[in-house]
């Protein structure tokens, strides 16, 4: 009887099952279908694309049946590889970090995911009617967590990440790997300083942590995005270099720098392997979420200012996270684009652009930004 | 074991003295420097090498290269083959342009057998313009890959895209994409095929907008000019005293060019400049190269319009082999067909050193001959090998990831350096 | 609100268990045929030489504290940021808009601080501790 009533009231608003409920499916939904789902392709379009790039035909030949779709999945086919390859432990390796450090590679990846809005609120118990808004009593952020310290979050959790690669050097009693597990702590600690710096400028226009509370401030039309301004368009290309710098990719891909030192992970093997590897490529995705929502107007959709007046709820939202889709894609696909254009950088180099050319600018552009805020008032 | 900790205080405190707190350009402190093998199975020593580094940190300390990984015996080969069989071997020296080495060996035995000014304008002109094609892919290959390692990956591909026009053409010609062996003693294997000229201009044409699509991706790529500039400095001293020529020696100021200094063939005819470098870092040998792939340019253009109609064989049938219908139809031309494909050609006994501009510099070959078919000694001198021996000074107090790029520069091509 | 550090402790969960059980698949999928060379380190195809656990390089420390320095302060810059508004000005913001007139607390307070740590970082700069020089 007391199974009964707790299942009943998971479909009831504010019962305990049903806030319970709602975050599982949100969770499962974003953090184990979309983003790795969405990384899994991206392995394949980067790819792919680059091959357009490169005047190549690049991987289109994985097909199920019949069913091929420029060779898509040809990602499936990786996954089959990594897991049925031989997983590969050195002898002299320390057993424990070495199994811990693609575990700390990977779940951050996807945790940060947590306070990322991805489309209008849902209304339940209204999904067919109108309702303006603002006008919902029983709202369902589309939102994992509403945290109030909401960035904070993101920035502990995606820092945890480094241990990944860290570890990952250390455990493998390797010498290679050992250099670039410190490469890569030392270029990932220098650049989430200039991370954290950067988007300080956007805190100060929004007031909050909170993406979610970002987004609502954010309008339908470009111009009313967080990335119009000049101090926080300069913000937002601040974030982007160190952003792709965190997900160390070509220009900084340091770490692994495949021809110089090969890289933090050259002992793993098999589907740990495949864990870093999808790690990164889920950090591209979040990393991309997040820029849209604080920079590209999170979920607002162009040009259908006050659509919410007009369709059911159910359509609003759903249209609203096609567009916060159709928006992480292209970045996605951006910062795709940048890799195969450019050569790498030095680890020195990275080192003095890290702190002696984005920090000083990033710090100069907090104290514009809040002098400017003052100055409009 | 007599221990006082006394004195080792008063020894450590006389070695650390007193400190100036005020100086801030104070030393670091020391660390430990790790032994690290860089190869020969590493992405960066393409041509397998195996470099033992010291590093302190990011900074390499001390180095030592160790070549000898692609050692095939070419030069012990060479004496149990007769002269012509060694030029499918000459394609494995410096594989990246075999032309060259075919055009190399072939003279230096046409030297020895005295028919050097012999060989017929014809086939001299078609190898220079097979030799200066293969000078372009090798340039094409040596930038290509130098820009992939730094991880610029598309201009990588945009070369091997023109690289491979060149080869196709080429494949054309002699039968092999790679190995093409179409040198002959006293000429070439074959004549041009129909419709070469044209192709070639064509592929000249999409050629140079590649290279502006390239020169645009790197030459003024900030990142690009960060990596190149200024690292790996060779001096002209040291590259006279060491022996470095081509690219790498033209880029430290050393104006050496054996086409240039020493005509051979019909060089002396064409009009082309020698690039030579200022300053002898990374940046100067891709500038270097990518000149030369543009006066290369020049020199096939003017060979194009030069050559004429003619046999590109000597006559002489102690030398070349008669031809196919008449060995079939004749007991002379059978008998020669047979002498000299079972005994070799009789080179009379003596010694010769020849050399011409190879890929990488000065590809030397010194043969003895002791007046049988086969060659009782064949030396190479593989231009890349100096400039490798002087890495050993150049990378001390360089970073690990400038050894990627001072490397690739170097073009050291492992066929030719190991042999 | 309670409900949503629940959501984002299952979420930290869920994270956390999707990485846990690729390792799992890992380690019972794939197969395990370990020989004697398979096991060494590589190390560019040669024997190794020397120990990975040999000290390295100091320079790494450095970047470390710097990053402990810097960090934590853009850390306390945070509630500063969210609170700017109300810091600057006079009296209590009313829907999130000043009425009352500008304050410079927020702006100069921050300016000291920031000039704390741009001091730390010039000095950072001059030590030479940024780069390998």
């Amino acid at each position: 009887m007391h199974m009964w009533e707790t299942i009943k009231g998971s479909f009831e608003y504010g019962h305990p099952g049903f806030t319970g409920l709602s975050a599982l499916i949100k969770i499962v939904y974003l953090m184990l279908a979309f983003g790795p789902g969405l990384a899994s392709i991206l392995t394949w379009m980067e790819r792919r694309q680059s091959s357009l790039m490169q005047d190549r035909l690049g991987p289109n030949r994985a097909n199920i049946g019949r069913f091929k779709a420029w060779g898509i999945t040809h990602f499936l086919a990786d996954a089959l590889k990594f897991m049925v390859k031989e997983d590969f432990v050195p002898v002299k390796a320390h057993k424990f970090l070495f199994a811990l450090a693609p575990v700390l590679a990977l779940a951050p990846a996807l945790i940060v995911a947590a306070i990322i809005p991805f489309g209008a609120p849902l209304c339940w118990g209204h999904l067919t009617e109108i309702v303006p808004t603002g006008t919902c009593g029983q709202a369902v952020d589309l939102q994992i967590a509403r945290l109030d310290v909401g960035i904070l979050f993101y920035f502990a959790i995606s820092s945890l990440s480094v241990y990944g690669a860290t570890l990952a050097g250390w455990s493998s009693y390797n010498k290679w790997a050992m250099m670039g597990g410190l490469r890569a702590s030392s270029q990932m600690m220098s650049y989430e300083v200039t991370m954290g710096m950067a988007v300080l400028s956007m805190f100060l226009i929004y007031g909050t942590l909170e993406p979610g509370a970002m987004v609502a401030q954010q309008g339908y039309w470009p111009w009313q995005w967080g990335i119009w301004g000049i101090p926080t368009a300069l913000s937002f290309f601040l974030f982007l270099t160190a952003a792709i710098a965190e997900t160390k990719r070509t220009p900084f891909d340091i770490p692994e720098g495949e021809p110089e030192i090969i890289g933090y992970f050259v002992e793993y093997s098999g589907l740990r392997f495949g864990m870093f590897f999808l790690g990164e490529f889920i950090e591209i995705v979040f990393s991309s979420a997040l820029m849209v929502t604080i920079f590209l107007g999170g979920w607002h959709l162009p040009f259908l200012d006050g659509l919410a007046d007009r369709v059911p709820n159910i359509a609003f939202v759903l249209i609203t996270h096609g567009a916060w889709i159709v928006k992480v894609f292209l970045f996605t696909g951006f910062q795709l684009l940048i890799r195969w254009s450019l050569p790498r950088f030095r680890s020195d180099q990275l080192m003095q652009l890290g702190w002696q050319r984005l920090l000083p600018v990033s710090i100069a552009n907090v104290l514009i930004t809040a002098g400017w805020i003052l100055y409009s008032r | 074991m007599n221990h006082d900790p006394t004195a080792t205080s008063q020894k450590r405190r006389v070695v650390l003295g007193v400190r100036d707190v005020g100086d801030m350009d104070a030393p670091e402190l020391p660390s430990e420097s790790i032994p690290l093998n860089m190869g020969p199975s590493h992405p960066a020593m393409h041509g397998t090498v195996r470099m033992v580094l010291d590093v302190e940190g990011e900074k390499i300390s001390n180095v030592d290269i160790q070549i000898g990984y692609l050692h095939r015996c070419f030069e012990k080969e060479a004496e149990h083959a007769t002269y012509t069989q060694i030029f499918p071997y000459t394609d494995r020296l410096n594989y990246i342009s075999p032309m060259l080495n075919n055009v190399g060996y072939a003279m230096a035995v046409e030297k020895l057998l005295g028919i050097d000014k012999k060989i017929p304008e014809r086939a001299q002109y078609i190898r220079v313009i097979v030799g200066e094609m293969a000078r372009i892919s090798d340039h094409m290959t040596c930038l290509g890959a130098g820009a992939m390692e730094l991880g610029a990956f598309t201009a990588f591909l945009y070369m091997l895209k023109a690289r491979e026009w060149i080869w196709e053409l080429l494949e054309e010609v002699s039968g092999a994409r790679l190995t093409h062996s179409y040198m002959r003693i006293g000429g070439v294997s074959a004549d041009l095929t129909e419709g070469f000229m044209p192709r070639l201009r064509d592929i000249l044409t999409k050629s140079r907008v590649v290279l502006a699509d390239v020169d645009k991706l790197l030459t003024r790529n900030r990142i690009f000019r960060d990596r190149m500039d200024g690292i790996g400095i060779f001096n002209k001293e040291d590259c006279a005293a060491w022996g470095v020529t081509g690219p790498v020696g033209r880029s430290a100021g050393l104006a050496y060019d054996v086409r240039k200094d020493h005509p051979y063939l019909v060089y002396d005819r064409l009009d082309f400049d020698v690039p030579i470098g200022s300053v002898g870092d990374n940046f100067d040998r891709y500038a270097v190269r990518v000149e030369e792939m543009n006066q290369s340019m020049r020199i096939l253009e003017q060979a194009m319009d030069q050559i004429a109609d003619g046999p590109v064989l000597v006559n002489d049938p102690r030398i070349v082999l008669p031809a196919k219908s008449e060995t079939y139809n004749s007991i002379e031309a059978m008998i020669a067909h047979f002498k000299i494909i079972m005994d070799g050609i009789r080179v009379p006994a003596g010694e010769v050193y020849s050399f011409t501009e190879g890929g990488n510099g000065e590809l030397g070959f010194y043969i003895v001959a002791d007046g049988t078919g086969r060659p009782w000694k064949c030396r190479v001198r593989p231009p890349c090998v100096p400039a490798v021996a002087l890495l050993e000074k150049i990378l001390p107090g360089l970073f690990i990831a400038d050894v990627v790029p001072t490397f690739g520069m170097i073009n050291m091509i492992g066929g030719e350096c190991d042999r | 609100m309670t409900s949503d550090y629940i959501a984002a402790t299952l979420a930290i969960l869920a994270g956390v268990g999707m990485a846990l059980l690729l390792t799992m698949v890992a380690q019972h999928v794939g197969p395990h045929r370990p020989t004697k060379a398979k096991q060494i380190p590589y190390e560019a195809g040669s024997d190794v030489i020397g120990s990975p656990r040999a000290r390295f390089s100091v320079k790494f420390y450095q970047v470390a504290i710097m990053f402990l320095v810097f960090d934590i302060e853009a850390a306390f810059l945070y509630p500063w940021a969210v609170n700017y508004r109300k810091l600057s000005c006079l009296g209590p913001l009313q829907d999130g808009v000043c009425t009352a007139g500008v304050s410079f607390f927020g702006l100069g307070g921050v300016m000291v601080f920031m000039a704390v740590l741009v001091v730390a970082l010039a000095y950072v700069w001059r030590k030479r501790a940024i780069g390998w020089e």
